[in-house]
Order: C-alpha cells, then structure tokens, then sequence
C-alpha cells in the first residue's frame, strides 16, 4: 500500500515539474517576444497606415443578445475608432428586450430590403437595417440562433475582405482595430487572424468608452482575475504565438481573414467554445491543403472586459470556459501528436490536453492523496509543507514575472500602491482560489463527459421541435434540466 | 536527499520572486532619474538653441553624453524651419560630428537601433544622407526599410524617386504602403518612374504601381494603365479598373466600358465599380446592361454605381426592377430603398 502511495505521489510530482517547466520556457520566448515588439512600436508608421487609401477595411461584427443597456453606447464608442475605412454590423441574436428598438431609435435605423449573400448556412435573418445617421452602421435581426450562429449571419452581410469579431460590452481602445490589422498588411498572402491582449476593466476609468485611467479593482475577486489574465495574456499567449500554435484568439476581440473563414464553414454552433473551434479549424485545413499561414498575437493590450465579481458568475464562466477547451479538444483529438498538422499538433494540443485538460483532476487527486498519505504516515508533514511552499513559489514566480512585464511595458501603469496590491495578490491566489478553479474544472470535465453521452439525444429534441442553441451562456441552465 | 533539494528550489524561487521585484523597482527609478537629468540639459540647450534658430548664432557645442539630448532639440525645430535656417542647424551637427555618428548607427548590429538613426536621418531632412538611406532600403529588418522610406520621401529628392519605386517589389503590404503613401506625396514627380515599373517582372510591383498611380491621380498615367486593364493578368487587370476609376477622364471610362465585358468577374466587378466613382450618366445603360450578371459582387456594384449616376442611373435602376431575374430585381429594389434612406437621412 505504502510503495503504491509513494509512487503515485511521485507521478504527481513529476507532473508538477513538468508543467513548470513548460510554463518558464513559455516565460522566457514571451519575454524575449514582447521586448522586441515594444521596440518596434515607435518605428511603426499607424499614423501613416491610418489615413493610407491602401488599408485593408475591415468588417466589425457584434453580435448582441439582450443587451438594452449597453448596446447603443458600445456602438458609440466603436464609431470612434481611429481607423480608416470599416463598417459596423450588428447582429441582434432574437433578443427578448429593446435592444433592436433602441438602436432604431439611437441611429435612425430604416428596414430596407437588402439581399444577403448567405454562403454561410445561419438562422432565418427576420429584417437588414441601414441607418440615416451612420453610413457605415447595418443592423442584421435574426432569431435567435446562439453566438456562433449570429456571427455567421454577421459574416454574410460583410463587403470587406476582414472580419473582427467582438462583444458587445468588450471595450476597445481607440486604435485596437490599427494594432491587430498589422499582421495582416506585413504578410497580407500568409495572416489569417490575429488577436491582442484582453485585460480585465474592472476598477479602471471609462470615458466615452475608452478606458482612460488604469487602477487595481476594488473587488478581489476581480484582482484575482487581473493577475490571471496578465499571467495567461503576456507569458502564454505570446509565447504560443512565437511558435505558430496560438490556437486562443479571443472571441471578445479577433480579425479574422474572410476568405478563410468561409474555406472553414463558418463558426460552429455545437460548441460553448466557437472561438477557440474556429482556429483549430483554421489550424486543421491550412496544414492539410499544406498552405502557408499565420495566426498572430500581439503583446498590445487592445481590449477591456469586465470580468465577474462574485463566485457564481465566475463559476459559470469558468465552466463554460473548460468545457469549451474540452469540446474542442475533443473534436480535433485526431490532431494531437500528429507532426502533419505542425506545431499546434505537436505542442499546442498535446500541452493543452495533459496540462489545461487533465491538469485540475491531477491536482484534485494530488491533494486527496496527500492528505490520504498524511494519514497514512507515508510522507512526512514536512515534506507536504514543503512541497506546497515550492508550489506556491512557482505560481508566484510566474506572476509576479507576468505583472512586472506588464508594468515594463505599459506607460500607463497604475500607481505603486496598485502595484504593491498585484504583487500581493500573486500570493493571496495560491490560497484557496487556485483550488477553487481546479474544483471547478474537475466539476467542468464531469459535466462535460455526461452531455457527450446524452449529446445524440438532445440533437433530436433539437431538430424535431425545431429549437436551437440558445446564446451560449444562457444555455447552461436549460441543459441542466 | 529529496527533502535538500526540495528546499534548495523552494529557497531559489522566492529569491528569484523578491529579486524579480527588487530589479523592475531600482529599473524603474533608474529610468526615472535618466529621464530627469535628460530633462535638465534638454531646458538648459533650449535656450542657445533657440539663439540659434531664431538669432542665427551657432549651434551650441555639447559634450558626447548630451549629444542626444542635442539631436532631439534640433529634431523639434527642424519640423518648423525652412531653407538656410535649417542648414544652419544641420551644419552645426556634421561639425560635431553628430550625423557621421547617425550614419554609423545605421550600420548598428540592433535592427531598432539602426531603424532609429534611419528616422533621425530622414526626419532631418539631409540630402546627404541619400545614398545611406537608399542603401537602408535594403536593409534585412522590415522597420529599417519602412522608416528609410518615410525619410527618403520626406527629403523629397528627386533622385531617391527610383528607388523608392523599386522598393514598392517589398513583400510587406505595411511596408507598401507606407512607402506608396510617400510616393503619392511625392506627386507627379514620382509618376515617371512608376512609369517604368509597368515593365517589371514582378507582379507585385506590378499592382503597387498600378494602385499607386491610381491615387496620384495624373492623367499622364491613363495610357499606360489602359494598356495594363486590357492586356495583363486577371489580378492585374482589376487593379487598372479601380485605378482608371480614380483617375477618371473620357479614355479611362472608354476602356472601364469595355471591361464590363471581361470574361472575368473580379474585372467586371472593378470596372463597374470604377464607373460608378467616374460618375458619367452616359454610361447608365451600359451599366444597366451589365448587370445581369452570374456574380454577386458584379451585380452589387453596378447597382451602387447606378445609384451614383443621378436621375439617369436611378431610372435605369426602376427599370431593373422589373427585370426578370429575382436577383438582378432584388438588388436594385434594395440600393434604390437604401439609398432613398441615405438621402433622407
């Protein structure tokens, strides 16, 4: 029993290694990554590109669904980017309350009978709307279809050759469209999406929906998050990116080629996770037509969420999230290993499978079984302190790491005070909220593996009374009864 | 044995953690107290500088260590002086060996390094660091080319025109375009040259010339630009259509008329388009014409450019709804409703 114990605990700890290893080695080329493009920025030329005739003009799609509240604003706040020729298309996904009235109301919208090229299969489009006020504004109203549908009925009603996706209450800073664009007019032949880095807004100060002010939040909750994203954003992200298997452009903010994704059908609307599938698809039929291509991520900060400040949204959110990985995961698994399908195969999925997927289990098994070995006298308590205080000093490594480069690199950093709160809670998360993410994505994975079995039912239900999947995070609920 | 080392890496982490700390604090105060004695002897030049721009006495003398501070200073006021005031300026830094420090960076081992004595250079405004910069276009770091370009350009010497053009063949859209925006500053005086490109081997260059003789806009360019949306390739030929589009003029919409007939859509799709910015009523029936097209996009912009005609196009448009295919009526219903709309609005 004892040898058995102690060789699972040794399982567990080469594990442990194995992931901080991954992770410093992501560190370092992020590093390295992140410096070189906070060099070049001066010598960038945006103010040129700005008012350049050659400019690629891009097509921004919001999809909205029951977003009364904030969705004239955010349409505000997106006619005031700085960038030179674009147009804007809200998709209104069946909403339940006014919003399509307010944007009739806030923008002179007109019902006019224009045909939409449909290539991409999406749900009934109920009425197109151009507005008196705004040349560049077209309001799409469709029934309700989910996000992944709303975006494809968005992408038919485009005329330019890119396409950004973002969300309603995703708040842009003003030359987020000129940032993420770049890629695409150093390698026009080769981009086919790219993305910036999203950070968390709460705290900060928005006005006119820019953030203008930089501050730690209050809620410590959301701290918690803002150290998570800086850590997941600038040590990760960059570094997948540096190695062609970014497979995460965010579905919050992300340019998109439209060509491609019309080669790839379309966004998927099984999937919780239609970000993250649309690329992993981009991935797959670029790598099986063997056609060079670029999926780029630029260390900028570009775009501000709100993230959720009290546990059960988060929960939520968290799950959704991890079923999303795992939804994914599952529907490209005859990617993994595989060198055909390059680095997103070799590295990027199989990290994301053993670490991000199975990851929260191990942990979960790890701690049950240190505590069983405790009781059993199999490992000394010493050692388990030990071993915890190592395992809180890598998470806090990588932290503070990922808050000191975010301090190096953004001019608008907030105050010491701000600073010294970051640093903190570097430390405060190894505490408890690390454990809770790592619960809850255990709950993700089992929540998971049960609608797989009951996934061939449901999809009768669905065709039979016609009804569709609803907005993504609303369709928990309706799942669980 | 495990348990040492276990406390050795414990040890190493939070060392690492605290030094981590401790390195980004001392670096930021460091970088705030350099940019506070920058500050210093920027204020202490200002006014000598100011003597020399305004009552012309020389440029001040500086030791080495200020001479950044100095190329700055002079970088601020030559954005404003013109003719022998600028000499002046210019004058004094060659006596202090300060552009010959410029033109060293150039050949610097750090591409951003190089990429900034590019700028200085070009922002300068020094004809004699032509060579240099032509030579920097070049250059293997993508920044490098773009910020020599912008300089050269901003020098405006006549003789940089050719290579400029000939650096349009860069693989890098950013890098065409910035280069093509410089060029069509240039105006005119670039058109020669751009001239000579139609010739080229490389269709990339090809298209940028072809798109940058297009925003120019000199009549001079309309021959060859016929010849290119007659004769070459199909991507090729799309870019002559929006191009004549711009230039306008009666042989451009000659030229634009007969590619409504092109067998491919991409140009019919163009030169519809194109007709629509030259915005001659003449060519409504032909416009009318064309629109029954297979393609969506030919057929979407012919009846956009209709919609630009004037009470011509608009008629046509009326008439096409009640053509007999469903999409050619759609379409016009649909840009006549949205442009009624517009002009409410």
């Amino acid at each position: 029993m004892g040898s058995v114990m102690r060789s699972i605990n040794d399982v567990v700890l080469a594990y442990f290694f194995a992931i901080n290893l991954v992770y410093t080695l992501l560190l370092i080329i992020s590093v390295r990554e992140s410096r070189q493009h906070g060099r070049r920025m001066g010598f960038g030329g945006y103010d040129v590109i700005l008012r350049s005739p050659l400019t690629l003009p891009i097509s921004v799609l919001m999809p909205a669904y029951n977003e009364e509240n904030t969705i004239v604003q955010a349409v505000q706040a997106l006619r005031l980017q700085k960038y030179g020729e674009f147009e804007i298309i809200v998709i209104d996904d069946g909403s339940t309350d006014s919003t399509l009235a307010r944007l009739v109301e806030a923008f002179a919208l007109e019902k006019v009978d224009r045909p939409l090229r449909l290539t991409l299969p999406c749900g009934r489009i109920q009425a197109v709307y151009v507005s008196r006020q705004v040349a560049n504004l077209t309001v799409v109203a469709k029934e309700n279809g989910g996000k992944a549908d709303a975006l494809n009925a968005g992408v038919n009603a485009t005329r330019f050759p890119l396409v950004c996706a973002i969300d309603a209450d995703a708040i842009l800073e003003r030359d987020a469209l000129l940032r993420v664009v770049k890629p695409f007019m150093e390698r026009p032949r080769e981009t086919i999406a790219s993305s910036g880095i999203v950070r968390v807004v709460n705290g900060c100060t928005v006005r006119d929906g820019t953030v203008t002010e930089v501050r730690a939040p209050r809620n410590h909750l959301a701290v918690l998050q803002v150290v998570e994203y800086l850590r997941a954003f600038l040590t990760s992200r960059t570094g997948w990116s540096r190695i062609g298997s970014l497979f995460v452009i965010s579905g919050a903010f992300g340019v998109f080629k439209k060509a491609a994704v019309l080669d790839v059908g379309g966004y998927h609307t099984d999937t919780v996770g239609e970000d993250m599938d649309l690329v992993l698809r981009l991935h797959r039929v670029y790598r099986e037509r063997h056609e060079r291509y670029r999926i780029v991520f630029i260390p900028d900060p570009v775009v501000w969420t709100e993230a959720p400040e009290n546990l059960r949204t988060l929960r939520r959110q968290r799950n959704r999230w991890h079923r999303g990985l795992l939804e994914c995961l599952w529907a490209s698994r005859r990617m993994i290993g595989r060198p055909k399908y390059g680095p997103v195969g070799l590295f990027g999925l199989p990290y994301n499978l053993v670490f991000e997927a199975l990851g929260p289990l191990i942990e979960v098994c790890g701690y049950a079984f240190l505590v069983v070995s405790i009781a059993l006298g199999v490992v000394g308590v010493h050692f388990v302190v030990l071993f915890f205080l190592l395992a809180v000093g890598y998470g806090v490594f990588l932290s503070v790491a990922a808050v000191l480069l975010d301090q190096e690199r953004v001019s608008r950093s907030g105050s010491r005070r701000d600073l010294a709160r970051l640093l903190l809670f570097t430390v405060v998360e190894n505490f408890g909220y690390r454990q809770l993410q790592a619960l809850w994505r255990a709950q993700a994975t089992v929540d998971f593996l049960r609608k797989k079995q009951g996934w061939g039912e449901m999809r009768r239900i669905g065709f039979a009374s016609g009804a569709q999947p609803r907005k993504a995070a609303r369709t928990q609920s309706a799942s669980g009864s | 044995m495990k348990f040492d080392a276990l406390l050795i890496a414990v040890a190493v982490l939070y060392l690492t953690s605290i030094a981590l700390i401790v390195v980004t604090v001392i670096r930021g105060s460091v970088r705030a107290r350099r940019e506070r004695a920058h500050a210093r002897v920027t204020e202490r030049l200002r006014k000598p500088l100011e003597a020399c721009v305004l009552e012309g006495k020389p440029l001040p003398r500086v030791p080495r260590g200020e001479r950044d501070a100095l190329l700055e200073l002079v970088l601020r006021y030559t954005s404003m002086v013109r003719g022998r005031d600028a000499e002046r300026l210019t004058d004094g830094l060659v006596e202090q060996g300060a552009i010959a420090y410029l033109m060293q960076r150039l050949h610097a081992r750090a591409a951003w390094r190089r990429a900034e004595a590019a700028e200085m250079l070009g922002r300068l405004r020094l004809r004699a660091a032509v060579p240099s910069l032509v030579a920097a276009l070049d250059d293997p770091s993508e920044d490098v080319r773009t910020v020599a370009a912008r300089g050269l350009a901003a020098i405006r010497d006549p003789a940089a025109v050719p290579a400029l053009a000939r650096a349009l063949a860069d693989p890098s859209r950013w890098t065409l375009s910035l280069i093509a925006e410089n060029l069509m500053a240039m105006g005119p005086s670039a058109v020669p040259p751009l001239l000579d490109l139609m010739h080229s081997d490389e269709h990339n260059v090809r298209a940028a010339a072809v798109q940058v003789l297009g925003e120019i806009r000199d009549p001079a360019a309309t021959p060859a630009l016929i010849e290119v949306l007659r004769e070459a390739g199909l991507n090729l030929r799309a870019q002559a259509a929006a191009a004549l589009g711009k230039l306008g003029g009666p042989d451009a919409e000659s030229s634009l008329l007969a590619a409504l007939d092109d067998p491919e859509w991409q140009v019919r799709a163009q030169a519809a388009k194109a007709l629509g910015r030259v915005a001659d009523p003449a060519s409504a029936s032909s416009l009318a014409s064309a629109m029954p097209d297979d393609n969506w996009w030919v057929r979407v912009n012919c009846a956009e450019s209709l919609a630009r005609l004037g009470a011509e196009g608009r008629r046509q448009l009326e008439r096409l709804t009640h053509h007999e295919d469903r999409f050619v009526r759609d379409q016009a219903n649909a840009v006549l409703e949205v442009y009624g709309v517009r002009v409410a609005g």
